[in-house]
């Protein structure tokens, strides 16, 4: 079996860790996955879209759980058609639903999936208490999971995907059916799979904050199409305009802006004044003086997720770098 | 290295990357196997779990210890202890096995559909084909377990009583032979049916009701048309007896015609090979029917 480079390297830093190539799959009548394309270089990278947007079956697929139509995929260089055995070794994947066998105590169940990616009994022991450990679940190792919290099934479904010390983890909607608190750990947890242990991780999740909060890269996908992708330090640049909000009703501050020659646009409250050189924030200063106006707000407008993610549900698909 | 002063210790060590040697996919074979043969009978599970498949195995060991003893005690008084093809060919024994399969095949294949485990398994380095294989040899060890250890104790307790234990095993050996053939026969018989009804259904107790169903129908409807009826060819059809079929083998692989004497209604001219053919027939056509469930399954 070919072990792709320690994923620490330099060189493996400069690898994309997945790479999609004009994927398609039909199930029936139904197009899930359309000639997608994607690249997702190392860290964590988000997979977003609303239900149906074909990202599970993007992971089936990227995992060799399902066979494309067409188009091909290399998963740390290996292709899942051609060696789905040797990238499921690699490979940590927790599904979306629930997939735990009540009746196994925890430690049973995370020790046996490490043993069927390849550990020795002995390290399959001692691994999975070390991850029962790390997702928080040292101490109730050995109790039966049919017991556990939905929160607490999680954590294991994390560790099971954790155990074999894979090179890339799956997850499929993980912080599906947990109440705040315990998003919030499961979200930790994921930033600490990717940041201490090193581990890329791609995030499929419907939820634009669970994203937003521990991916560096983002791919949306809408009608099994990949719309929108790169990272969120490209993709949230700052946009062409100003947002001005006033304390006093803004038409003045309007009137006077637009006699300096600036473009302004009054949405709702705020006024979006068009960006084309620093000084713009001389002129809305003077503007403000002149007019008596209060300001409240004055910041260059930087694109959100939310409004990458309603782009991206525009059918022509767009890149960071467009 | 020197020793940490104040008796400070490490607690927590952070996350270890593995260096080590990945197993290959014969290790997670046998790593599925062994997990069926613990869950089967109740290892590392709750008690409830544990007590059927022991208390079968139990009662096949305790029926053999109970007929040797009381004759020993009393040799006059009790009966002889059974002979091997008697005590394998015995509907009885034939029932044992069928029950164990039908306890044990539904729960190595249901639970793991029904909670939707089979997704993370086969998200592991191993086929849908080594999965299902995998089942199926753990099903046939542990009926291998209960077809194989109470004759060989039946053997090693007459080898025991007898005048001399060495010379009985000289002469016997080919009876020991025949007793493992006969032991592996029946695992993969009952193990092939138990696991190809069993992966029909996602749950435990419709899967042991259609096992035990399909033996009974099989053998009524084997024994009514084959043994019943007089049209050409008749007999072949007691081959669909599947209550009967092993016990058959096992009395000819011992020697004996496979039809008891004066049970058949009409007479039944089949060869002990025919009986054989058509168990190993079974057994394929089960094994091919398990590939084919989970080659279609979706994970």
């Amino acid at each position: 079996m070919s072990l792709p480079a320690d994923a620490s390297s330099p060189a493996a830093a400069l690898e994309p860790v997945i790479m999609v190539t004009r994927m398609s799959k039909r199930f029936g009548r139904v197009r899930a996955l359309v000639d997608a394309s994607l690249t997702i270089g190392p860290g964590c990278t988000g997979l977003l879209g609303a239900n149906g947007a074909g990202k599970s079956t993007l992971i089936k697929l990227v995992l060799g759980l399902l066979a494309p139509d067409a188009g091909e995929a290399r998963i740390a260089g290996l292709d899942p058609v051609k060696q789905p055995l040797a990238l499921r070794a690699l490979v940590g994947y927790m599904p979306e639903h629930d997939c735990l066998p009540s009746d196994w105590l925890a430690q049973d169940f995370v020790r046996y999936m490490g043993e069927l990616h390849g550990l020795p009994r002995r390290v399959a022991i001692q691994r999975a208490n070390d991850t029962l450990y790390h997702v928080g679940l040292g101490e109730e190792r050995f109790r039966a999971i049919g017991g556990f919290s939905t929160g607490m099934k999680q954590r294991v479904k994390l560790a099971q995907a954790l155990v074999h010390d894979p090179t890339i983890m799956l997850l499929d909607e993980p912080t599906n059916g947990l109440d705040p608190a315990g998003r919030d750990e499961m979200l930790d947890l994921i930033a600490r799979v990717t940041n201490q242990m090193g581990i890329h991780v791609l995030l499929s999740s419907h939820l634009l904050a669970d994203v937003e909060r521990v991916a560096g890269s983002v791919v949306i996908m809408a009608g099994g199409q990949v719309m929108v992708q790169g990272s969120l330090a490209e993709l949230m640049t700052a946009t062409p305009q100003v947002i001005v909000r006033t304390h006093e009703p803004p038409a003045a501050l309007q009137r006077a802006l637009e006699r300096r020659g600036l473009t302004v646009r009054l949405d709702e409250l705020d006024l979006q004044v068009a960006f084309e050189t620093p000084d713009v924030f001389d002129a809305i200063r003077d503007a403000a003086v002149e007019t008596g106006t209060g300001l409240t707000y004055l910041k260059r407008r930087v694109r959100t997720l939310e409004d990458i993610y309603l782009a991206g549900q525009d059918p022509t698909p767009v890149s960071a770098a467009s | 290295m020197s020793l940490p002063a104040g008796g400070a210790r490490i607690i927590d060590r952070g996350y270890q990357h593995y260096e080590g040697n990945r197993l290959g996919q014969g290790h997670s074979f046998w790593v599925m196997v062994r997990g069926g043969v613990t869950r089967g009978m109740g290892i590392r599970r709750p008690l409830r779990t544990k007590v059927l498949p022991w208390l079968l195995l139990l009662a096949a060991i305790g029926a053999v210890l109970i007929t040797v003893a009381a004759h020993e005690a009393n040799p006059a008084g009790a009966a002889a202890p059974p002979t091997y093809a008697q005590f394998l060919g015995n509907g009885a024994f034939g029932l044992l096995l069928a029950l164990f399969a039908a306890l044990v095949a539904p729960d190595l294949l249901c639970p793991d559909r029904r909670e939707r485990v089979l997704a993370l398994y086969f998200a592991a380095p191993i086929t849908r084909r080594h999965y299902a294989l995998a089942r199926l040899v753990s099903m046939s060890l542990l009926l291998l377990g209960l077809s194989l250890v109470p004759p060989v104790l039946l053997f090693a307790s007459n080898a025991l009583f007898s005048s001399s234990a060495t010379g009985y095993v000289q002469d016997h050996l080919h009876d020991l032979g025949h007793l493992g053939l006969s032991g592996v026969l029946m695992a993969l018989f009952y193990g092939a049916i138990g696991c190809a009804v069993a992966s029909f259904s996602d749950r435990r107790a419709v899967a042991a009701g259609s096992i035990i169903g399909a033996l009974l129908v099989t053998g009524f409807a084997g024994a009514v048309i084959g043994e019943g009826l007089t049209f050409s060819g008749h007999q072949w059809f007691v081959l669909l007896d599947l209550q009967e079929l092993p016990a058959r083998v096992v009395r000819w692989l011992f020697g004996l015609p496979p039809m008891p004497p004066g049970r058949d209604l009409t007479p039944i001219t089949l060869d002990g090979w025919a009986y054989l053919i058509g168990l190993l027939a079974i057994i394929g056509a089960g094994l091919g029917t398990l590939l084919w469930r989970y080659q279609r399954m979706e994970s």
